[in-house]
């Protein structure tokens, strides 16, 4: 494969470094002649020091022929133009672009990169990979300046195990129904115990939503 | 969005023919170019970058009927066109683009792109051609 890479910072210096060892043809462009020379001096010949956003400096490195472009650079408009370049100008198949502000993600995909790459993003996802799932909600105005809440009872509810009747719920709180996990509904007598990724429907006060939705996703 | 001697000098214009204006530049200097009462009206001019979104909803971008990206650099420009233009919907939208390969590529594109390099050689090669 041919692969262009812009700018030559941590990521386009290791990304090259990668790709090279696994024994694809790579050019890396770098706009700092010194950060550019010593590239070279590491890589050899697959560097070229020039702006890779400047047409002639893409059509230099033969990017038409690339079968993928990647731009590494710090600014994200510089990246964006690059891909739509290449796209757009050189016909080149798959742009994937480094996002430093990810909320620009969305706007570059809108605009045809194919891939986007924020490390932000990447970072975010991880940590909440490590936290509890967010409870299950959603809520309805009922009239009467009611609310009509349906949650699911995540892992790890205080509610979970105990008979329904022993539950403190806020005034004016009707279960309406619950439905297990697997879509039964259950039958509701104060004998029933609420279980994990049950899905509790209710009508309550518009007041008391929110002490509700504790009772039922609140730890113990 | 670019306070330099272009977007100074059509920022006072439409300001002249009674439009509200809005005036971003990095420099908060260089709002010196713009004439003297449209520097003292509230809100008219922002110190911030105009290719955050934060920074252009802070500007009323959401509001406006027009956006004009003429900074110096042609991938500032594209980069703040394009968001007021699928992010905030304004209806009309022009960039400063000067390279004529990245001006042609963007007007096919559906921005509305202008390069000043373009219309100064054009205007040069008219003047000395008899």
């Amino acid at each position: 494969m041919y692969l262009v890479v812009i700018g030559g910072g941590t990521i386009g210096y290791e990304l090259t470094r990668a790709l090279l060892n696994a024994g694809h043809e790579v050019l890396l462009i770098e706009k700092d002649s010194k950060k550019a020379m010593d590239e070279a001096e590491r890589f050899g010949a697959v560097v070229l020091r020039g702006d890779g956003s400047e047409p002639s400096v893409l059509e230099e490195a033969g990017v038409a022929r690339a079968d993928v472009f990647i731009a590494t650079t710090a600014s994200d408009e510089d990246n964006l133009a690059a891909c739509q370049l290449v796209r757009h100008r050189f016909n080149v198949g798959r742009t994937i672009a480094i996002t430093n502000n990810p909320e620009n993600d969305d706007l570059f995909r809108l605009l045809g990169v194919d891939m986007c790459v924020s490390s932000t993003k990447i970072i975010l996802e991880e940590i909440e990979k490590d936290l509890p799932a967010r409870p299950q909600l959603k809520m309805f105005s009922v009239r009467g300046n009611r609310e009509l809440v349906f949650v699911e009872v995540p892992p790890g509810a205080g509610c979970v195990g105990s008979p329904v009747g022993d539950i403190e719920l806020p005034e004016n709180t009707t279960f309406i129904t619950v439905v297990s996990r697997d879509g039964q509904l259950k039958a509701l007598d104060g004998e029933l115990r609420l279980e994990v990724h049950d899905e509790v429907i209710a009508l309550t006060q518009s007041d008391n939503a929110e002490a509700l939705i504790e009772v039922l996703t609140g730890a113990e | 969005m670019g306070c330099g001697r272009i977007g100074s000098e059509v920022a006072s214009r439409l300001w002249q023919e009674g439009n509200m204006v809005t005036v971003l530049d990095l420099e908060l200097e260089n709002f010196f170019r713009l004439p003297t009462g449209l520097r003292d009206t509230e809100g008219a001019t922002l110190v911030g970058d105009g290719t955050l979104q934060d920074v252009l909803k802070i500007a009323g971008v959401d509001q406006a009927d027009v956006f004009v990206a003429v900074d110096v650099r042609d991938s500032r420009n594209a980069l703040a066109a394009q968001k007021a233009k699928y992010i905030f919907h304004v209806p009309r939208v022009v960039c400063r683009i000067g390279d004529p390969i990245r001006q042609q590529m963007y007007s096919e594109l559906g921005l509305t792109a202008v390069s000043p390099t373009q219309l100064t050689s054009n205007l040069i090669m008219e003047a000395i051609q008899p």
